[in-house]
């Protein structure tokens, strides 16, 4: 464990026990990735690579991975995970911070000698700039995650080394959700001049921008006034812009990514091969699920049995072995590795999640024929384009088709997919949702909640919202997880969506990165401050 | 001939009009919409679609059709096309930049079509049925059978499997580093030529052969004159008007070629910009790029007829 960091659930315990003063020591990372007898070595460019170009810099404004990992290594945000254990929570910004007694006060005290790329010395009215944007933003900014938020009541900066947030009620989540990498903090005086940060990149960040050519990278480059003696080791960051597949795990393999990731086994298993001892193959369940939605706003999806049936039909053990090359986990609605998940015993006894496939089958006909469909019904699917989405419908069909539902796969490309998913004009879909970590406020504020963005199926259930709010305001972990663990109940029983697994990412990188662990998402430490390189 | 280019330069501004047309047309009829994108992210964030109504509405997208219209063809007449909806940067300014690595992959590529069409082309008729015709022939066919994409993953993947080695990622101008430039152009220059040059090698071929039974070559052979003397200074002249025809009316192909090169190989092209920007439903650089591709086939029309003319001065006549 990181030397000073906190995990959120000792914090919660000091908050919980004391009721103040949830603080943290100075951290040290380095080492905890480095073989013994390596001391870390200055120099060398990261080399990296996402599908696409970022479409504008403003990260309170974005939500693609193509603008988080080029220009993550920029920005500081108040606190941030630990990035070899993105459970834990580490200062950033913020050197220490208390919590009030009734946890609706936060107070974050920022480090000193901050200073932005720009030269300008951070202060508390910059960190409230960046927090009132992303809670509640002004006319023409649109601040994505700001649901995730709606407990924030206010901010204030009381000093120049002070921030305090007031919240509306207790949100024992806030910590976690703050320290995602898209809540950085930006200079108040660019923000006032500019009203975004679509065309700029100044942050208090380990890198500095360098160089951006469109299509081809972006690149970063060490800040030598960064608040971190000793820190970062990298000379530069450089994040390849590269939409196809196979050319991206071809350049890991040439040499010229130092860093890559893919979905798919056989080239993990090509990159292994190719590489041998000179790459890293490292293979990560992610938070992200693959679902089936059905919305209930189309009959007869309204009905709890027809949702239940066509859950049922759903082998998710052979979903996972053709969807996963058999590398994904089945799972709830939390990270079936994670610490919020339902255990695997109690998942067993909701629809859809039996071993005993031809007996769950047998009783989704019956729910059907109680429904009103003896023989079956027709639906439309609507699928995204892609492979893995592609296969992932043929499945759904196939299996769909074992107790008389039969589908008709309409496959859409990605714009025409969100906006039909966004206006709620489908019938089902294989789907997926990612994000950014595994929290119960997180994933259910985003994903189950009546008002939530990704609440295709338009499903309302009053339990959940109830069970919601309550689970956000406990303090205690264990008491909180039995509350979350009825959430997870109520919404699966409901089957407000059909989660089949969680799809696993596989990790390369060059055998000369050091102090680089990949997590289970890529949304919240990729600043690459603590990375070295053992050659240049 | 003065007057003739200029009736069809005039000739062009209704062809370019009606593609204007199509394009805005298809792009609005597609489903889909550039704030929905920009809002939800590759995961599908999920935005609402009153969020995107109010995206659209600051895009401009929410005023009717003839005013879309209009507003973008008269910014086309001042060369001033606008702002990409998806980048906020000015279009011209993102084509300016990346017409240079079209242009260049485009050149290379008709550089070695010819390099490999006119050689091939001209033996084969010279040794009509003969196996080196039969293995010419093979080799074009290929080249004609093989898909650009499917040809271009090969190659990547054979350059790493064996060499360990691939091009190197993104573009250096050919004016700061040649040698590294070159490495970056050859791969996919070689896919693109390649498929370019066996459609050109099979008509060099027929017209090789078609003006090999002549009389006049008939003559040139009876006056003693070696084989290679006759092709190289009889023959080739009068058979390349349908070659360089065929070559211009493949320069749109080429540009075909080039998108899905430019994707495989990581150049920062028009091609892949034409390719995001479809994806993103970015509608004006769609319809600036796909007029000017429009406007670039035409005049190369209007080349190759000029040229014909001068190969063949019978043709000025008509």
């Amino acid at each position: 464990m990181a030397e000073g960091g906190l995990s959120r659930r000792r914090l919660m315990g000091i908050a919980a026990g004391t009721g103040l003063a949830a603080w943290a020591a100075p951290y040290r990372l380095a080492g905890a990735q480095t073989p013994a007898g390596e001391s870390p070595k200055y120099g060398g460019v990261l080399t990296q690579d996402t599908f696409a170009d970022p479409p504008h810099f403003d990260l309170h404004q974005s939500e693609t991975i193509t603008a988080l990992l080029p220009l993550a290594p920029c920005y500081s945000r108040l606190i941030q995970p630990d990035p070899f254990d993105v459970d834990k929570l580490i200062p950033d910004l913020a050197e220490r911070w208390d919590i009030s007694k009734d946890g609706k006060v936060y107070t974050f005290h920022l480090r000193r000698g901050v200073k932005f790329h720009h030269g300008k010395p951070l202060a508390a009215e910059d960190v409230k700039a960046s927090w009132d944007r992303i809670i509640s933003p002004p006319k023409g900014v649109f601040s994505v995650r700001k649901l995730i938020f709606e407990a924030i009541g206010g901010i204030e900066a009381p000093d120049a080394q002070t921030v305090r947030f007031v919240l509306k009620r207790p949100n024992w989540s806030l910590l976690t959700n703050m320290a995602h990498g898209w809540n950085v903090i930006f200079p108040k005086d660019i923000l006032d001049a500019k009203g975004d940060m679509k065309r700029d990149v100044v942050g208090t960040g380990p890198f500095k921008f360098k160089q951006y050519v469109r299509g081809v990278s972006l690149e970063v480059e060490r800040n030598p006034d960064y608040h971190v003696k000793g820190r970062p080791y990298l000379d530069g960051v450089k994040t390849f812009f590269i939409p196809d597949a196979n050319t991206a795990v071809n350049a890991y393999i040439a040499g010229q990514l130092l860093l890559h990731e893919v979905n798919v086994e056989s080239q993990a298993d090509q990159a292994r091969q190719q590489l041998g001892s000179r790459g890293v193959v490292v293979k990560t369940p992610q938070m992200s699920a693959l679902t089936m939605e059905l919305n209930s706003g189309r009959k007869p999806w309204g009905d709890p049995r027809v949702r239940q049936a066509a859950s049922m039909a759903i082998d998710r053990k052979e979903a996972m072995q053709v969807m996963t090359d058999g590398a994904g986990e089945v799972g709830g609605m939390m990270l079936p590795t994670g610490r919020w998940a339902l255990p695997l015993a109690e998942l067993r006894k909701l629809p859809g999640y039996s071993t005993d496939k031809a007996a769950e089958r047998a009783q989704a006909k019956k729910l059907l024929a109680e429904a009103g469909f003896p023989n079956g019904l027709k639906v439309a699917m609507t699928v995204r384009r892609g492979q893995q989405f592609e296969s992932a419908a043929i499945l759904l069909k196939d299996h769909l088709s074992q107790v008389g539902i039969e589908a008709n796969i309409e496959v859409l490309e990605t714009a025409a997919y969100l906006d039909r998913m966004a206006r709620r004009d489908f019938e089902i879909s294989g789907g997926s949702f990612s994000t950014a970590v595994d929290d119960p406020d997180a994933i259910l504020g985003q994903n189950y909640l009546c008002n939530a963005g990704r609440n295709y199926g338009n499903m309302c259930v009053p339990e959940v919202e109830k069970l919601f709010l309550e689970q956000s305001q406990i303090r205690d972990y264990k008491a909180r997880l039995q509350v979350v663990n009825q959430m997870e109940r109520a919404a699966l029983g409901t089957v407000m969506k059909a989660v089949l697994g969680f799809r696993v990412t596989w990790f390369l990188y060059s055998s000369a990165v050091r102090n680089y662990r990949p997590q289970y998402t890529r949304y919240l430490a990729e600043t690459r401050e603590q990375v070295w390189l053992a050659r240049s | 001939m003065f007057r003739y280019v200029l009736r069809r330069l005039v000739a062009t501004l209704p062809v370019l009009v009606v593609v204007s047309v199509i394009v805005f047309v298809i792009m609005r009829v597609a489903p889909g919409n550039v704030a929905q994108m920009l809002l939800s992210g590759d995961a599908g964030g999920g935005a609402s679609a009153q969020e995107a109504q109010e995206l659209n509405r600051q895009l401009g997208l929410d005023r009717p059709y003839p005013v879309q219209y209009v507003t973008f063809l008269g910014g086309l007449l001042r060369l001033d096309p606008g702002t990409s909806l998806w980048t906020k940067e000015p279009i011209l300014r993102e084509l300016w930049q990346r017409l240079p690595v079209t242009l260049e992959l485009t050149l290379l590529a008709v550089i070695i079509s010819w390099t490999i069409a006119l050689p091939t082309g001209v033996l084969s008729a010279m040794y009509q049925d003969t196996w080196v015709d039969y293995a010419f022939r093979i080799f074009t066919v290929a080249g004609l059978a093989v898909p650009a994409f499917w040809a271009g993953t090969l190659l990547m993947l054979l350059l790493v499997k064996q060499f360990h080695w691939m091009p190197p990622l993104g573009y250096v101008s050919p004016f700061v580093n040649p040698r590294l430039n070159l490495q970056q152009f050859i791969g996919p220059a070689v896919i693109i030529g390649f498929a370019t040059a066996a459609i050109l090698s099979r008509i060099t071929r027929s017209a090789v052969l078609e003006v090999l039974r002549e009389d006049y070559v008939r003559t040139a052979r009876a006056k003693g004159l070696s084989g290679l003397v006759v092709v190289g200074r009889h023959v080739l002249k009068n058979a390349l008007a349908p070659v360089v025809t065929l070559s211009a009316v493949q320069m749109g192909n080429l540009l075909g070629g080039a998108v899905v090169s430019e994707t495989i190989f990581t150049l920062p092209g028009v091609g892949r910009f034409l390719v995001d920007a479809i994806l993103h439903r970015d509608y004006p650089v769609v319809q600036t790029i796909v007029i000017l591709f429009a406007a670039v086939v035409v005049m190369l029309n209007l080349l190759t007829d000029v040229l014909y003319s001068w190969f063949d001065p019978r043709t000025r006549q008509t």
